[in-house]
């Protein structure tokens, strides 16, 4: 919303900097977001007179500049050099002559001088708007309407008016605010409170000139619905001189970005931007003898002023003759029945129509005008003829008009002021320090509430009908701290505090842990958007997750993995030659059954590319299944937890191979390489190694833990090496699974310290794994032939179960 | 005759002092020559007898000052030659070679979280989090939205259908915690959230915010106002200023929004804060007392308050990062800027 320093001063005359006003009003919540300056200041624009050109001609030594003939009106015609593109001969232009002090818009001050531009004369300058401090435009200079006289001071051709234009960010329960005396009775109540100014807010005149004969109209007007028109007003007015409003009028609209059309046009615009109360003029040929507030059927047509042809919505409440829709109500007019230069006589309305009725109408139609925006907010209802008073007087004052009917005012259910009663005590309550009585009442007196009764607890109060939003005792309080300031309530060294307890298993801090680890490991975070394309998953999916509409065309969905959109991410850094990643991300996925919509939250982690590169130090290596592997044990381990079993993947539709971890029969965590398939669909060439953990299952997991201290065993263990030639097909489960059944208490832990295929020594279908076996009895000091007796039962295990063979 | 032998130690006593040991070889001839097995000192006691008897204690102690002076000889130079190999080795070190580092970080997001969260916990407030599809009550109705009210307008909401929505605000998990809990309720609230906006530099379809309530008896204006002045001491610096305004949300009533002294320019002006000297960085106020009634607690025993903030605008302010699209790409050279913990 545009508001206009000098226009609100016509109702609160204070002489305060603009920049102050635009503190005091972002202080009591009418936030402005920016000052516009708008017009000259006449003392700087001394000695700058309007000039024509009469020639502009190439400057001899310079491309870029021009020599012009300037006349000034003086005796001596000028020669100006000038750089300007637009310079050209028959212009009439702003001229500098020598000696005028120039007061630019971003520069400091400077004086014109006599002066010689590479060789040529120059006895002034041809000015922009930017070098006057008119503006800031610096395209050009300016160029003045042809009619206008050389010679004449420029001061008394352009704007002089000085005015500052606040841009507020109204926020939707402030309606009271939406217009000039709405913002001056804030600022009024701020200004007395805070700044011990007496200020008044003095209401606009409404005085009308009675006709001698009381006007009699045969028009009949009548309400169908009072829901959606809670109070209809109106007058019809006749020999009106429709033309263009007077300049003052068209100022004031100008200044708020509002286009002047005519005076009856721009009166019942200035009176809703003074006022907040949108009106609206028919041309009494249309409206002929009756007019009807009502609602028509569904899909009535209707032909907007602007002759967009629309079909109505039978909620849509509409403006109406005897035979058919004029205009849509509080929102937008109709073809045949607006004000044009033909226009004599007028039905002007005041009405109040319901908010959300006109809000539902404006948004299916997409016609947010400014009148719609005032309806929507809500209108105080004790305006509507005070505001209609408004246009007459000024239609009176403006365009001739003369009354021809009384005021229609249907106005069935009075809205009534709210009533609250506020203690004294509940301010302090909620303020958090003492607020005494004598300020509350100075505050809600400057707030035009209504004292009906008072005692020294409490006070019963009426509230202005204008403040919609201010029903109860805590919406009053509100507006008392508002004006009091939020800011003037003081910092407490205190605050109050009570105790709160987290979960036992604190996900947040298992979250920030891990990331820690996996950050020291080579990891780095990454967030993808849980918005996706359908398009990646297999048509009519029905456990996938649309959103009904959406701005983004490639983000109509909720995607149900984890990993398409780390595909994303990697398809992005490949494309940025960012090859080798290690990526981990804490994100949900998304998904629906007949239980309704699921959210799991997951923990995934990538590999890709290269997972060392030579250095002086090391070999390159690829990332591998073993890597990954790394990881997720270490994070398994600081969880200290462990899967009940590993299952081999197989026919799975994310993974070509991998493992999955299971806890009793859930499987809490995959691994393994991507399926090419899906990288290829992010045109990701390279493997891909993904881990998926389930982390909404953890907490029940963690709960399980049992943590208990093992004493440190006394007596020495040992180790002894074999190496065992096995079938290509042996996985080392099977050796330690082997081995622990053979030595169950002995067997401490068994390693692999080497792997050696070699299809010309060893045969193809073989491999030889050289595996280390650490031995520890804890009651006593193992000898030799107990050692030699045991690993002799495990390789007798392993040749037998295994066909293993020892080297 | 004694005489013979006592020149021939002064020779012995010379050759050792004078003995030229630069290298390992050399100390090696040297132990050799006076320490090794057949050692030229070894002789020199077996001509004891011959001394006149007199002189043979004289003798001795000459002896046992060459052998001394020999092993003194050796332990200097073998330490002066390891010293020098040991220079020689530390000269020939390259210190300036590269390593190869393989360090990770977290998304600045979560470091932001991390950050804001680890300030109100020392307030003690715990983290609460809730669904990101949300029902209509929890993320407007109970919230004081009412249906059809201009303050939906305000977001741009993904519907999934005509009851579920994305939440587009973490509000909606403050009414699930007030739902299943009883005061005194003090807890903080990440999350993710929604809003159907274009994808573009300045709006994003997603984003994060930290929302913060506290519902107690007797919880005033006040106390949040020094709540929030210790966050944003702890947050931007011990001199940091705090603005108030006025503004509007639908859940509290007496609703403010905070701004912070310029970080950036110490409200000097500069273009973080639009020569202002404030920045605007979170929304807060006091719980409106229809949305205490809604999760059943009696607003005339309970007041509270709640604050939010969205950590990718605090993002871009503090880093001055201008384009919101650049926390989703996880494009690896923004990613790892991040590295710093403190």
């Amino acid at each position: 919303m545009k508001i206009s320093y000098n226009w609100l001063k016509t109702y609160l005359p204070i002489d305060m900097a603009a920049e102050k006003v635009a503190e005091i009003l972002t202080e009591i919540g009418l936030e402005v977001e920016s000052i516009q300056t708008l017009g000259a200041d006449k003392n700087q624009l001394q000695g700058l007179v309007v000039g024509e050109v009469l020639s502009a001609e190439k400057h001899p030594n310079a491309d870029r500049l021009k020599v012009t003939k300037v006349n000034v009106g003086s005796s001596e015609i000028l020669s100006i050099v000038c750089g300007a593109p637009n310079v050209a001969a028959g212009q009439k232009v702003v001229v500098a002559t020598i000696g005028t002090q120039l007061f630019p818009s971003d520069s400091e001050p400077f004086t014109i001088k006599r002066s010689k531009i590479r060789g040529e004369i120059s006895e002034g300058m041809l000015c922009a708007e930017d070098e006057i401090g008119i503006g800031k435009s610096h395209d050009g200079i300016m160029v003045l309407a042809e009619k206008l006289t050389v010679g004449t001071p420029l001061h008394e051709v352009i704007n002089t008016e000085r005015d500052y234009i606040f841009e507020i960010g109204l926020t939707p329960n402030r309606s009271d605010a939406f217009c000039h005396i709405g913002v001056a009775k804030d600022l009024a109540a701020a200004l007395r409170i805070n700044y011990k100014m007496a200020s008044n807010v003095q209401m606009p005149s409404v005085q009308i000139t009675e006709p001698t004969k009381p006007p009699k109209s045969s028009l009949k007007v009548k309400v169908h619905n009072y829901e959606a028109c809670k109070r209809y007003a109106g007058v019809v007015l006749e020999n009106i001189k429709v033309q263009a409003s007077p300049e003052w009028l068209q100022k004031r609209l100008i200044a708020i970005g509002q286009k002047p059309i005519n005076n009856v046009v721009d009166i019942t615009n200035f009176v809703m931007w003074e006022l907040g109360q949108p009106l609206h003029a028919f041309d009494m040929k249309a409206v002929g003898n009756e007019i009807n507030v009502q609602f028509l059927p569904e899909n009535t047509a209707f032909i907007t002023l602007d002759e967009q042809k629309i079909s109505l919505q039978s909620t849509d409440i509409m403006i109406c003759n005897q035979k058919e829709a004029m205009c849509m109500a509080g929102v937008y007019g109709g073809k045949n029945s607006g004000v044009t230069a033909q226009t004599t006589a007028i039905f002007l309305e005041s009405a109040c129509f319901d908010a959300i009725t006109i809000r539902k109408t404006a948004n299916y139609h997409q016609l947010r005008t400014d009148a719609a925006q005032h309806f929507e907010k809500s209108v105080d209802p004790n305006i509507t003829v005070f505001a209609l008073k408004r246009a007459i007087h000024l239609l009176q004052s403006i365009a001739n008009a003369t009354l021809a009917s009384t005021i229609f005012d249907i106005y069935p259910q009075d809205v009534k002021p709210a009533q609250v009663d506020l203690h004294y005590q509940k301010v302090s309550q909620l303020a958090g320090v003492e607020i005494k009585r004598r300020d509350i009442n100075k505050i809600l007196e400057a707030l035009e509430m209504e004292v009906i009764s008072r005692n020294n607890e409490h006070l019963s109060l009426k509230v202005p009908t204008n403040k919609v939003d201010v029903t109860r005792e805590v919406d009053v309080i509100e507006e008392i701290l508002r004006i009091y300031g939020f800011n003037n309530i003081p910092l407490i060294s205190q605050v109050n505090g009570t105790l709160s307890y987290s979960p036992t298993i604190d996900l947040r801090k298992l979250r920030t842990n891990s990331t820690q680890i996996l950050a020291a490991r080579g990891f780095y975070e990454i967030m993808n958007n849980s918005l996706t394309h359908s398009a990646l998953y297999s048509e009519n999916d029905p456990e996938l997750i649309s959103l009904l509409s959406t701005e983004n065309k490639n983000r109509d969905s909720l995607r149900k993995n984890m990993y398409f959109s780390a595909l994303e991410t990697i398809s992005h850094n490949l494309k940025h030659k960012q090859n080798h990643l290690r990526l981990f991300e804490f994100g949900k996925i998304y998904y629906k059954n007949t239980e309704g919509y699921q959210e799991q939250a997951q923990l995934a982690l990538y590999l890709t590319g290269d997972f060392t590169h030579q250095t002086w130090q090391h070999t390159a290596q690829a990332s591998n299944f073993y890597h990954l592997k790394e990881a997720i044990t270490q994070l398994l381990q600081a969880w200290g937890i462990c899967p009940d079993k590993y299952k081999e993947l197989n026919q799975d539709d994310e993974f070509e191979y991998g493992l999955a971890g299971y806890f009793g029969e859930k499987i809490i965590l995959k691994f393994g390489k991507l399926q090419s398939a899906h990288c290829q669909k992010f045109d990701v060439a390279q493997d891909v190694f993904a881990a998926l953990i389930i982390w909404d299952e953890l907490p029940e997991i963690l709960a399980q833990k049992k943590e208990t201290y093992k004493p440190i065993a006394k007596y020495p263990s040992v180790k002894r090496d074999l190496a065992l030639l096995l079938p290509q097909n042996t996985k080392f489960e099977q050796i330690t699974s082997i081995a622990y059944t053979q030595a169950p208490n002995l067997l401490k832990s068994i390693e692999l310290f080497d792997i050696f295929t070699d299809a010309e020594k060893i045969g193809a279908d073989k491999k030889s794994y050289a595996v280390s076996f650490v031995l520890q009895d804890e009651q006593k000091t193992l000898t030799d032939s107990e050692i030699d007796a045991v690993m002799q039962k495990i390789t007798d295990s392993l040749v037998k179960n295994l066909h293993a063979v020892q080297r | 005759m004694s005489n013979k032998y006592f020149s021939t130690i002064d020779e012995i006593l010379n050759n050792i002092q004078n003995w030229q040991i630069t290298t390992a070889d050399d100390l090696e001839q040297f132990r050799i020559a006076y320490l090794g097995s057949k050692n030229e000192l070894k002789p020199l006691m077996s001509h004891i007898k011959d001394i006149a008897p007199e002189d043979r204690k004289a003798y001795g102690q000459k002896v046992n000052a060459l052998k001394q002076a020999a092993e003194e000889k050796f332990a200097l130079f073998k330490e002066k030659i390891a010293e020098g190999a040991a220079k020689k080795q530390a000269a020939e070190m390259d210190l300036s070679l590269p390593v190869d580092l393989k360090m990770g970080n977290a998304h600045p997001i979560s470091q932001m979280l991390e950050q804001v969260i680890g300030i109100f916990s020392r307030l003690g407030f715990v983290v609460a989090d809730g669904p990101e599809i949300e029902d209509d009550w929890h993320n407007f109705s109970a919230l004081n939205f009412p249906p059809d009210h201009p303050a939906r307008d305000m977001q741009d909401t993904y519907f999934l259908d005509k009851d579920y929505a994305l939440r587009t605000h973490t509000s909606s998990v403050q009414v699930r915690l007030m739902e299943s809990s009883r005061p005194p309720i003090r807890a903080i609230m990440p999350g993710r959230v929604y809003r159907n906006e274009t994808i573009s530099a300045r709006s994003h379809c997603q984003f994060h915010q930290v929302e913060g309530l506290y519902v107690a008896e007797n919880v005033s204006l006040a106390d949040l106002k020094q709540t929030l002045y210790y966050f944003a001491r702890e947050m931007y610096g011990e001199n940091t200023k705090i603005r108030f305004r006025p503004s509007y949300f639908p859940f509290t009533e007496i609703s403010a929004e905070m701004d912070i002294s310029c970080f950036v320019c110490n409200q000097k002006g500069c273009p973080v804060c639009k020569h202002s000297g404030w920045v605007e960085i979170l929304g807060c106020g006091m719980v409106d007392p229809n949305v205490l009634e809604n999760c059943g607690i009696d607003s005339r025993i309970y007041t509270g308050f709640a604050f939010g903030m969205g950590i990718e605008r605090a993002l871009m302010l503090k880093y001055r990062i201008d384009d919101i699209r650049l926390f989703f790409e996880n494009d690896i050279r923004f990613l790892q800027q991040f590295k710093a913990i403190v």
